[in-house]
């Protein structure tokens, strides 16, 4: 886009300097813009993470990176507010169906790691667990690092497979 | 200079366009996370009495227990005496499971060897047992007959009290005749083990 916005107002700076012999003394003031457009990736080591067992407390480590030419915010948000029982069971009172973890982020910028850390349950609304890089530091896509923490659920954990889906989104911040 | 003023506002509305269409880039991605609750029985606390008579609980843990019986018999007489325990052990099975409840001797069975040179005495003791868990009930009639045990199937995850009860009376034993003197012994046993 930005060359044929070029392209435009050279052909509009050749049309004055063909009309300006005939009026003599007339001025034009052009002011020449250019923009960059953010240009910004987010990548991650997984798509699918499994954890393995729930009922033991544990971590579970991934890489992933940010590629921004500007500042940027970026929210992490989580469907569930925990990792949820899948199968469809009613279950006892007295068992849990889901199990709370966190989120810890860590993305090397320009101006230093920015990390944060959420709990699960506090990352279900659109804000979800926000980082923003500091002031006009930037990323270039170093790895970084996002690490899932939960407390095992024991015996007290309904016995099944349980699951969330993160979503990160990535915005520059102009 | 006519060309120049039509061509300058189409110049400008372009790049105000450009310039709108940074604001919202944004970029995303998904991760699905996943994790596994296995399927896990385990007894929480180790055996209370929580009714006794003539019995007592002497040790216990979650792995193994002991119980006593107070006065075996009678002094005077050498004839059985009654005795009951009512234990309470807080268990949970977090998926469907199958409980097993069984005698390994089949009764209270003498730790020696019979010895008797003539007339009718008791060599063991029989007595009843039963589990109760959740609603399943189990029961043993430990009256010396070979793999005596029996099992249930619970199809779902269950948290709570089990409660094992052990009755040595008169309905089981014949309390008319005298016990040979020595030790006796059984164990029951007491399984919950997760559905494969």
């Amino acid at each position: 886009m930005p060359q044929i916005c070029v392209a435009w107002l050279a052909f509009f700076l050749v049309s004055i300097a063909f009309y300006e012999p005939a009026f003599g003394g007339d001025k034009v003031s052009i002011e020449i813009i250019g923009r960059v457009e953010p240009q910004c990736e987010i990548n991650s080591q997984k798509r699918i993470v499994e954890l393995g067992s729930l009922l033991t407390s544990g971590t579970y480590r991934f890489n992933m990176s940010a590629q921004c030419n500007a500042p940027f915010d970026l929210a992490v948000t989580s469907l569930n507010g925990a990792l949820k029982r899948v199968a469809i069971d009613s279950g006892k009172p007295s068992f849990s169906l889901a199990l709370p973890y966190e989120v810890f982020i860590v993305i090397p910028t320009t101006g230093g790691d920015v990390q944060q850390t959420c709990a699960s349950a506090a990352m279900t609304d659109e804000t979800g667990c926000r980082l923003s890089t500091p002031g006009d530091a930037i990323s270039d896509g170093q790895d970084g690092a996002v690490e899932i923490r939960w407390h095992g659920g024991g015996e007290h954990l309904q016995a099944g497979t349980y699951s969330d889906d993160l979503s990160f989104l990535l915005k520059p911040r102009l | 200079m006519l060309t120049a003023r039509r061509g300058l506002p189409f110049a400008v509305s372009f790049c105000l366009l450009a310039h709108a269409s940074w604001a919202k880039d944004t970029v995303g991605g998904k991760v699905a996370i996943s994790g596994e609750a296995q399927a896990v029985c385990a007894f929480t606390t180790s055996p209370s009495a929580s009714a006794a008579s003539n019995m007592q609980l002497s040790s216990a843990t979650t792995n193994a227990s002991t119980v006593l019986i107070n006065q075996l018999i009678e002094p005077s007489t050498a004839r059985l005496n009654p005795a009951a325990i009512t234990l309470t052990i807080k268990a949970t099975c977090n998926a469907a499971h199958q409980v097993r409840f069984s005698s390994m001797r089949g009764r209270l069975a003498r730790d020696e060897q019979s010895a008797v040179v003539s007339g009718v005495f008791l060599d063991g003791i029989n007595y009843k047992a039963s589990l109760s868990w959740a609603t399943r009930e189990l029961s043993i009639q430990a009256d010396g007959s070979p793999n005596l045990g029996s099992a249930t199937e619970d199809s779902a995850a269950n948290t709570g009290d089990l409660i094992v009860v052990v009755t040595v009376d008169g309905t089981d034993n014949d309390f008319s005749l005298p016990l040979q003197a020595g030790g006796y012994s059984d164990t029951l046993l007491i399984g919950l083990f997760p559905r494969l």
